[in-house]
Parts: structure tokens; sequence; C-alpha cells
């Protein structure tokens, strides 16, 4: 890519962030709520890090910009996951999202709320369960199950396709069961003890 | 860290990117099978007013220590807002608070008899109340 094909991003000034924050549509909340309690592990829990995320978008200094180009439900994500990733130190990680989202800055690791990060991951044993209850919801479901096993190893898209030999459509329809199935099975998500 | 363990994660992550880009109406049917109520919602909004109040809080907070530091050096920075446009907001806030019924006054001649630092906790207050929007420029 050259100077010439290089677009300038364009980003929601504070205010608008903040307006759209004051009053959040039904879905925008919802929205936010199953990714945090999907997102959340260790330590940290979904209000954490929706409280989090909230404040580093409409902090003074340095706030997370949000995009033009990128939806608010993908603005929030990312904000939610640059801050898993900071728990996690998983810097490489969030770098990544930085790129994809517009050129976000890396999150900062907050104050743990409770114990240490550490302490709140899951056991071996109980992540082995876990993994299995996962795929025992679709046991009769080959397509999902080899989705998911893919989705676990970190696949995605066109080669997800290839791997569960599904053209895109299809790929969308199972995700959909996948969705519907593990809310409805896992409706707090799969990786925070007591769940 | 166990294999299982980030298989469980990664299998967050693309399920929390497929959350944020599904349309409204498939979010609501997640919503409704997951057994999220109308508090769950309250709940996230109360953790976007709490982080919306605490920002007015610390702009507040850094407006005051900028005014504080500009007097004790006798000079006024450009990004903190001068008396003239805090009265000038303060007679609009008052004229439309007032409905044209004359219940609120700003004093006499449009506030211009109130000394200086009386403006200044004048205009805060009017922040606190929501009378006027928190905004750290001149007009």
């Amino acid at each position: 890519m050259d100077a010439t094909d290089q677009v300038e991003v364009e980003y929601w000034s504070q205010a608008d962030v903040s307006e759209r924050l004051a009053a959040l549509t039904e879905a925008e909340k919802f929205r936010i709520k199953l990714a945090s309690e999907r997102l959340a592990y260790g330590n940290v829990s979904p209000e954490d890090l929706q409280q989090e995320a909230f404040r580093r978008a409409i902090e003074t200094v340095k706030p997370r910009r949000w995009p033009k180009h990128i939806t608010f439900g993908a603005f929030m994500y990312g904000a939610m996951r640059s801050i898993m990733d900071s728990y996690a130190g998983a810097t490489t990680r969030a770098e990544e999202i930085n790129e994809a989202d517009g050129g976000f800055m890396l999150a900062e690791r907050p104050e743990a709320t409770s114990g240490s990060f550490e302490e709140g991951l899951l056991d071996d044993e109980t992540a082995i369960n876990r993994r299995a209850e996962i795929l025992a919801v679709f046991e009769d479901d080959n397509d999902a199950q080899e989705v998911l096993e893919g989705m676990m190893a970190g696949i995605r898209g066109k080669e997800l396709c290839e791997l569960a030999n599904l053209s895109p459509g299809e790929l969308a329809t199972v995700r959909k069961r996948i969705n519907r199935g593990l809310a409805k099975a896992f409706p707090k998500g799969w990786n925070r003890h007591g769940e | 860290m166990a294999n299982e363990r980030d298989d469980l994660i990664r299998l967050s992550w693309a399920m929390a990117e497929q959350i944020s880009e599904l349309p409204d109406e498939e979010v609501l049917e997640l919503a409704r099978l997951g057994g999220l109520s109308a508090d769950s919602a309250r709940q996230v909004q109360g953790q976007a007013d709490a982080a919306l109040s605490s920002s007015r809080r610390s702009k507040l907070l850094a407006a005051r220590a900028e005014l504080d530091h500009s007097k004790s050096h006798g000079v006024l920075s450009p990004d903190v807002i001068d008396l003239a446009t805090m009265r000038k907001r303060l007679e609009r806030a008052f004229a439309s608070a007032n409905d044209g019924h004359g219940k609120i006054t700003l004093a006499a001649r449009d506030g211009k008899s109130i000394p200086d630092e009386d403006v200044r906790a004048l205009y805060e207050d009017a922040i606190s109340l929501g009378m006027i929007a928190d905004e750290g420029t001149n007009d």
C-alpha cells in the first residue's frame, strides 16, 4: 500500500460517545451483557469488564477512540477484549486487535478487584469437564461439533469452512445454532467458577 | 495453562466477536434464550451511567485544579472558561429555567453585580444540577 491508498480514520467525538452511552438501546445493553459474560474470566467479573470498557471510552486522558467505520458493538467488543488481553498479558493478541479496529492503543492492565487474576482461572479438571459439556450440548449435531472444535483451535473464516466442509452460508447457519444452544446451556459463559 | 482452558477462552473470544456483529433481533433472541431480564439491561446502563458520572467529576476536578493553578500564577489558560463566558451561559441557563415566568433570577443586571468568585461557584453548581453542560472551552 502506498501513501495514496491510505484512508484517514475518522473517529466519533467524546461527546458523541458520551451521548451514546447515556442512552443505550435495549439491544446494545444485551449485546454488551452477552459479550462481557463470554469475555470475562480469571478474577474479572462481567460487570468489572463493562465498567472498565465504558470508562476507557470516555476518559479524558488518552481515551479509547471509536472509529466511525466500526459499529458500536464492535467498538465495545474491542475495548473489552483489549482489557482482558491486558489482564492475561497477551500483548500480541491485543496488538492484532489494535490494528484491526483502527489503531486503538494497548490497554494497561487494570487493578485486580479480588484476589489475583490467575487464582480466578478454572482448574484443569473443571476446564476439561466444561469443554466436554459444551460439545455434549451438540451431541446430535456433527457440523456444530466440528465448528466448535475449530473455533476452540482459533480457526476462523474460510479455514473454518474448509475444516467443517461447509459453505459460508452453511457455516453461518451452524454458528446460529451454536450461539443459541450455548446461550441456553451457558447463559453466563463457561470460563468462570460457579457458572 | 491447560490446553482445555485455552480452548474455552478461544471459543469465548470467537463467540463474543460474533455477538458484536449480530443483528439486533438476533441479540434479543439470545438474551431471551439466556434468561436475561430487564434488570440485566438496567445493570448495563447503570455501569455506563456510573462511568459518565465519574468522567464528569474528573473533568470538574481537572477544571478546578487548572483554575487554581491559573489563579496562583496570575494567568488564565485558554482552556479555562473565562468569567464572561460563565456569565453568558448562566444567563442562558437561568433564562431557560425561567421559561418566561421570572421564577429564578440571576440577581440584578443579568448577574453583572455578582462577584467573580460567586459566579464561579454558581457556574459549578449549575453544572452539578445539569442546568449547564460541562463544556471546558470558551464560547
